[in-house]
């Protein structure tokens, strides 16, 4: 097992590798020049030089790419170029909300999904199956932002139940705090429940007409017992993977929802950065959520070896 | 099982007219055995005409303002109301579908030729050609779509056509790795195999013996991501970063309707509703188009 492990993080490395090469040209084909965005166009030619040279501009690309290189192993993501900050501290001060908003989404979204492509699996024919695939393909196809704007318009301006928008920190005033959850939370909830209930039953539905399946209700097991313990243990394993790639996905819905609901995040950063064209910020947003989801695929993966004992841990 | 798992078409003895007739007289009784998948072909064909004739059916100059008139609700004179700048929101929407099938066909096309062909070199050729288009596509799928998006559109600079480009790249990967795996085992088959022995060219194997044989599968993924592209675009402009204003988009339209719902709902519901049934009609289309081409493949 932990062989599997070392060498499936080893085959990490020429991936990581080629996705820091993309993200340096997409960096370098950004037009305008970085260091009159900082020192704008009055600068002194001097002073422009000067800069070029702190920031490294002045060496040739590979050296460039190496010096970033170094300076991303120890989170150095360089400076805004609107506040001046440091990316890592814009980042680090904002991902406590985005992880509050993406987990609870997230998590919510699994729970219903597992609950409703059980139903439709279990009780295949009856409405209750109908109804699952309905709502499944119903906001699989409605994009979250716009979920996300009906739910501020039913249940914030019709009904006043929830705000609109905003956000205090759990530790100031907790009750407030997932009062303002609620509605950015649903938009994930709902997207993640639609996408992954689909996998979750044609999964069971496989599952429950397989060899063991069939021994176990001969064995006089109830009903609860086989798909629980048997059906549900196997099923899952698929629907791990995409869980997995949803987990790793949710700075996608960070973007959009956070941007609706007013939630100050890292995805409501990255797209206030993109309006001030503040592309540190962008790139280091970009470079963290492609990690992320690489270690959400290696985890998945991990997993996956883990829980199934078919899945072979040795080299071919 | 995906798409890509499909078995090649055993070459047919029947003539080619035959079997286009048969095949011709089964999707016909497909579609008529079908009667949801008939109506949503009635209305994906609508779409294409309300985007085809756009111009024709809009009320008034989308884009003309008209700040006497804003804000307003739907009424006989403006069947959406009026936006904050008093532009007819039923004009826009109408405009809207042009703008999206345009992208629609534009991003899916760039998506289909550089996968296509990336996958039909890696999977003919194999050896260096399969290494770097493989681990060119993992790099691509290391970065949640949206967010590569974003970032080609950062660099490219903020535009209609420079998104269209990003949603076209995040597509490679599905045609690349379907097309790869059909050519792995149509490049076993005889015919293939006659081909090379009657001295045809290696670019001629791909592109006249083996693409024709492989194509229905592309088919199918191309009329799913028809969706997806919709959706990435109108994602992109809901950013602000895709359509730029005054042109009639659909997410850009969301974007600045959000900021009024208080005043006029209708200005995000509109474009919201457009959006969602022009995407449920793709995904519903490639459903039943998937059963169709391969009944091995219908979802349980």
């Amino acid at each position: 097992m932990t062989g599997y492990i070392v060498r499936r993080v080893l085959s990490m490395i020429p991936v990581a590798l080629l996705v820091t090469i993309a993200l340096f040209v997409l960096i370098r084909l950004t037009p305008g020049d970085p260091v009159r965005v900082i020192l704008g166009q009055e600068a002194t030619p001097q002073n422009v030089k000067a800069l070029r040279h702190e920031l490294g501009l002045d060496e040739s690309y590979p050296v460039q790419y190496v010096k970033w290189l170094g300076r991303l192993a120890h989170l150095d993501f360089g400076r805004s170029l609107a506040s001046r900050e440091p990316v890592r501290k814009a980042i680090g001060e904002r991902l406590p909300a985005t992880l509050e908003l993406g987990l609870t989404g997230f998590a919510v979204g699994l729970i219903f999904a597992i609950i409703l492509g059980t139903v439709a699996a279990v009780w295949r024919d009856s409405v209750w199956s109908r109804l699952t695939t309905a709502f499944s393909l119903v906001f699989v196809s409605l994009p979250n932002f716009v979920l996300g704007v009906l739910l501020i318009l039913l249940f914030a301006l019709h009904w006043r139940i929830f705000s609109p928008g905003g956000y205090v920190a759990f530790s100031r005033a907790p009750a407030q705090n997932l009062r303002y959850l609620v509605l950015p939370a649903s938009v994930g909830a709902v997207t993640g429940a639609a996408t992954l209930s689909r996998f979750v039953r044609s999964s069971l539905l496989e599952a429950l007409y397989t060899d063991y399946i069939r021994t176990a209700r001969a064995k006089g097991l109830r009903e609860f017992v086989v798909v629980a313990r048997h059906a549900m243990r196997n099923a899952l394993l698929p629907v791990l993977t995409l869980a997995g790639l949803a987990l790793g996905g949710l700075w996608e819905g960070a973007v959009i929802t956070e941007t609706i609901f007013t939630w100050p995040g890292v995805g409501r950063l990255t797209v206030d950065a993109l309006g001030r064209r503040d592309y540190p910020i962008v790139q280091a947003v970009v470079l963290i959520a492609a990690f992320s989801y690489m270690i959400a695929n290696l985890l998945v993966d991990i997993a996956y070896a883990y829980l199934d004992p078919r899945i072979s841990y040795g080299r071919r | 099982m995906v798409a890509g798992e499909r078995l090649v078409p055993i070459p047919s003895a029947l003539g080619e007219s035959a079997l286009a007739a048969r095949r011709k007289h089964s999707l016909s009784r497909f579609i008529v055995n079908h009667r949801v998948l008939s109506a949503f072909i009635v209305i994906f064909v609508a779409l294409v005409l309300v985007a085809v004739f756009a111009d024709a059916l809009a009320t008034y100059n989308p884009t003309k303002t008209a700040p006497t008139i804003k804000m307003r609700s739907p009424s006989g004179a403006h069947w959406l109301g009026t936006d904050y700048l008093g532009r007819d929101m039923y004009s826009r929407v109408i405009k809207g579908a042009q703008v999206s099938m345009r992208v629609a066909v534009i991003a899916v096309s760039i998506s289909l030729v550089v996968g296509v062909v990336m996958g039909l070199m890696a999977g003919y050729f194999g050896g260096l050609a399969d290494l770097l288009c493989g681990r060119y596509v993992d790099a691509q799928l290391a970065f949640p779509g949206i967010l590569l998006a974003i970032a080609i559109v950062n660099a490219l600079g903020p535009g209609l056509y420079h998104a269209m480009i990003a949603v076209g790249i995040l597509g490679v990967p599905l045609y690349f790795r379907l097309t790869r795996g059909q050519v792995l085992q149509a490049k076993e088959q005889e015919y293939v195999r006659a081909a090379e022995v009657i001295g045809a060219s290696r670019w001629r194997i791909m592109f006249r013996h083996i693409l024709p044989n492989i194509a229905n599968p592309l088919v199918v993924a191309a009329s799913l991501a028809g969706g997806n592209a919709i959706l990435a675009l109108a994602a992109l402009s809901f950013l602000g970063i895709a359509a730029q204003p005054p042109t009639p988009d659909w997410g850009a339209m969301i974007n600045i309707g959000k900021d009024y719902l208080h005043n006029n709902m209708w200005m995000a519901i509109g474009p919201g509703a457009a959006i969602f049934l022009t995407v449920f009609t793709y995904y519903m289309l490639g459903d039943a188009l998937r059963d169709y081409l391969d009944p091995r493949l219908k979802t349980r």
